[in-house]
C-alpha cells in the first residue's frame, strides 16, 4: 500500500512539474518581455535604447541561458514568488487567493446541484425505462451536452433577470446572485451524472447477482438500493471525476458571462490585458486542482479495491 | 463518452439487432440516420452556402426598419430575409450559411489534426514502448491535467504574436485556431490507439509479419493500424461536437478568429448585447446545437455498427 501511495504521489508531482515547465516555455516563446520594458521616446539615440534594453534584460534575468532562467524560475516558485500582476501591481499569488473562495463557492454549489438533480433523474430513468421520466432524463442530458454554455447563460439572464426580474443579471452580493451562474455551471454535470447513472444502473440491474438477489425474495427496494446502486455507483463516480477538467474549463465562461469575481473571470481578464504572471498562476492552479482530485480518486480506489494496490 | 437517445443500452439488445430485416434495422438505427441527415444538410449548406445565401452576408443596411428586423413569420418587412436581420441590418440567414463553412472547416480540420497526430503518437508509443512511451505518455498526462479550455486560452494568449510557418499571414489566426484545437485532441486518440496496439502487437499474425521481414513501419501501418482504428473513428465523431462548442466558447471570450463573416460562435458572441430585444439572433446557437447533436448521434451509431465485439462501449 505504501509503495503504491509513494508511486502515485511521485507521478502526480511529475505532472505538476510538467505543467510548470509547459507554461514556462510558452511564456518564453510568447515574445520578448524585455522589449516591453523599454520606452521608445523620439529623442533617444539608438545606443541609448539598446543600453536600456540590455539593462532591462539583465534585470529580468533574460540575458542568461534559458535553462538557467528555468532553474532560477523554480527557485522563485519554491518561495511562492510568481511575480507581480502587470495590471494590479500586487503579487499574482495574492490576487488568486483573493478570488479563489468565490470560485470554490460557485463550483461546490454547482456540484451539489448537479448531483442532487442528476442522480435521482438517472436512477429513476433506469428503473422506469421508456417512461416520461426516462425521456425527460434523455432530453436533459442531450440538452446539457449540446448547448453552448454562454448562450444558455445569456438566455437565462434574459428570462429571469430582464423579463421576470427575479434574479440579478450579474455580480455578487446576495444569495440571489449565485443561483444563475451555479445553475448554468451545473447543467453539464446534471447531463453527465444522469446519463452515467442511468446506464450504470441498467448495466447493474442486468447482472447475475441482481437476479440472485431477486430470486432470494429480497424486496425490490433492497435489490435496487443495496445491490444495484452500490455497484453501479463506482462507474458513475469515475466518469464524474474524469469529466472534472471539462467542467473546470466551463467555469471560465460562466464566470465571465455573470461577471462573477472568481479565478476564471480573472484569467479571462488577464489574457486580454496580457497579464502573464496571472495567466500562468491560473493555469497552474487549475492544473494542480485536477491532479489533486485524480490523486485522491486513485487513492480511494486503492483503499476500496485491493486489486489496484497490488498492481 | 456519450449515450444519447435511441442507442442500444445493453449488450443483449445489441446482440438482438443481428438478424433483423433491413427495415427493422433502419428503425433501430433511426437516430444514426437522423444524425447523418442533419450532418449532410449542414455539409451542403457549408459547401454551397455562398451560392445559397439569398443576400449579401456583409451588406450593412442601417435604415430603421431594416435593423434588428424580426423573422418573416413574426413581422414581415419588405426586403428582409426569412430569419430577419442583425444589429447592422445584415441578413441573419445569409450570414449563418456563409459562416457555416468556416465553423465546420475549423472543427473538421481540428479533428483531422487531432486524429492524425494522436494515431501517429499512439502507434509509436504502443509499438516502441520504453523511453519513447514514457516521455510521450507523461506529456499526455501533463496536458490532461490542465482543463482543455483553460489550456487553450493560455496557449492562444501566449502565442498571440506567433506566426505559423508555411501559412500566409492573413490566414495565420485561423490556422492557429485549427492547430491549437487539433493538438488539444491528440491525447484521447493516442491513448485509445496505444491501448489497442499493446494488445495487438503480441498477436501471432503480427509476429508472423515481422518474422517474414516486414519493416516496423509496414507492421505498424498495414497490420496494426487497420485493426486498432475503429474506436478512434467513433471517438473522432464524438469529439467533433466538442470542438465546435470549444471554438464557440473561445469566440465568446474574445479569442476567436476575426473574419469578415465569422463562425457561429462569434456571431452569438457579437450579438450578445442585442439578444434581449432580438431573440432571433440566437439562430446560430440553434445551428451549433443541431450540429453537435448530429455529431453525437453519428458517433453513437458508428459505435453500434462498428463494434460487433462490443468493446469499449463506455467510450
Amino acid at each position: 500500500m505504501t509503495a503504491f501511495i509513494v508511486r502515485r504521489l511521485l507521478q502526480a508531482a511529475l505532472v505538476v512539474v510538467g505543467v510548470v515547465t509547459l507554461v514556462f516555455f510558452l511564456i518564453r516563446v510568447s515574445g520578448d518581455p524585455a522589449s516591453l520594458g523599454v520606452s521608445l521616446e523620439e529623442n533617444r539615440t539608438q545606443e541609448e535604447i539598446e543600453a536600456e534594453y540590455r539593462r532591462v534584460q539583465k534585470q529580468l534575468g533574460l540575458d542568461r541561458h534559458i535553462l538557467i532562467q528555468y532553474v532560477l524560475f523554480w527557485g522563485r516558485a519554491a518561495r511562492g514568488d510568481f511575480g507581480f500582476s502587470f495590471r494590479y501591481s500586487i503579487p499574482a499569488t495574492e490576487l488568486i487567493i483573493q478570488r479563489l473562495p468565490n470560485s470554490l463557492r460557485l463550483g461546490l454549489l454547482a456540484a451539489v446541484f448537479g448531483l442532487a438533480a442528476g442522480l435521482p433523474l438517472g436512477i429513476a430513468a433506469a428503473l422506469k425505462r421508456g417512461s416520461i421520466i426516462d425521456n425527460l432524463a434523455t432530453g436533459v442530458s442531450v440538452f446539457g451536452f449540446v448547448v453552448p454554455q454562454f448562450w444558455l447563460a445569456i438566455v437565462l439572464i434574459i428570462i429571469f433577470s430582464v423579463h421576470l426580474g427575479w434574479l440579478p443579471t450579474s455580480g455578487t452580493g446576495s444569495w440571489k446572485h449565485i443561483i444563475l451562474p451555479a445553475f448554468t455551471l451545473s447543467l453539464g454535470l446534471v447531463a453527465t451524472v444522469a446519463r452515467m447513472s442511468r446506464s450504470g444502473m441498467l448495466e447493474a440491474l442486468s447482472q447475475d447477482y441482481v437476479r440472485t438477489a431477486r430470486a432470494k425474495g429480497l424486496s425490490e427496494r433492497l435489490v435496487v438500493f443495496r445491490h444495484a446502486l452500490r455497484n453501479g455507483s463506482i462507474s458513475v463516480i469515475t466518469v464524474v471525476v474524469s469529466s472534472l477538467p471539462h467542467l473546470l474549463g466551463t467555469v471560465v465562461v460562466v464566470e465571465v458571462v455573470f461577471a462573477w469575481p472568481g479565478v476564471g473571470n480573472l484569467m479571462a481578464q488577464a489574457v486580454n490585458n496580457r497579464d502573464y504572471p496571472v495567466v500562468f498562476l491560473d493555469v497552474l492552479l487549475f492544473g494542480t486542482l485536477t491532479v489533486l482530485v485524480f490523486l485522491i480518486m486513485d487513492l480511494l480506489y486503492a483503499v476500496v479495491d485491493p486489486r489496484i494496490r497490488h498492481r | 463518452m456519450s449515450e444519447l437517445a435511441g442507442t442500444l443500452d445493453t449488450i443483449a439488445e445489441r446482440r438482438r439487432v443481428h438478424g433483423m430485416s433491413v427495415w427493422r434495422k433502419m428503425w433501430v438505427h433511426r437516430m444514426g440516420i437522423v444524425g447523418i441527415a442533419i450532418m449532410l444538410a449542414f455539409a451542403i449548406g457549408a459547401l454551397f452556402g455562398t451560392w445559397l445565401a439569398p443576400k449579401d452576408p456583409v451588406a450593412i443596411d442601417l435604415r430603421k426598419e431594416k435593423v434588428l428586423a424580426k423573422p418573416v413569420w413574426i413581422d414581415p418587412v419588405e426586403g428582409v430575409g426569412i430569419l430577419g436581420t442583425d444589429n447592422l441590418g445584415r441578413d441573419v440567414l445569409s450570414r449563418m450559411l456563409v459562416g457555416s463553412r468556416l465553423s465546420l472547416i475549423v472543427a473538421f480540420s481540428a479533428v483531422v489534426i487531432g486524429v492524425t497526430s494522436g494515431v501517429f503518437l499512439g502507434l509509436l508509443t504502443g509499438y516502441r514502448g520504453g523511453i519513447v512511451d514514457d516521455v510521450i505518455m507523461r506529456i499526455a498526462d501533463t496536458q490532461t491535467a490542465i482543463p482543455f479550455l483553460v489550456l487553450l486560452i493560455a496557449v492562444i494568449a501566449f502565442l498571440r504574436d506567433f506566426q505559423l510557418p508555411f501559412v500566409p499571414s492573413d490566414q495565420n489566426e485561423l490556422a492557429k485556431m485549427i492547430v491549437f484545437l487539433g493538438i488539444g485532441g491528440w491525447v484521447g486518440f493516442a491513448r485509445l490507439i496505444r491501448g489497442e496496439v499493446l494488445s495487438l502487437r503480441e498477436r501471432d499474425y503480427v509476429q508472423a509479419a515481422r518474422s517474414l521481414g516486414a519493416s516496423d513501419l509496414r507492421v505498424m501501418l498495414r497490420h496494426i493500424m487497420p485493426n486498432a482504428i475503429q474506436p478512434v473513428i467513433v471517438a473522432a465523431s464524438l469529439s467533433f461536437g466538442g470542438v465546435i462548442l470549444t471554438e464557440a466558447a473561445l469566440s465568446f471570450l474574445g479569442l476567436g478568429v476575426n473574419t469578415l463573416v465569422p463562425t457561429w460562435g462569434k456571431m452569438i458572441a457579437d450579438s450578445r448585447d442585442y439578444m434581449t430585444v432580438a431573440w432571433h439572433l440566437s439562430f446560430p446557437a440553434v445551428a451549433i446545437m443541431l450540429v453537435v447533436l448530429a455529431a453525437n448521434l453519428l458517433g453513437d451509431w458508428l459505435r453500434d455498427i462498428l463494434d460487433p465485439r462490443l468493446r469499449g462501449r463506455q467510450g
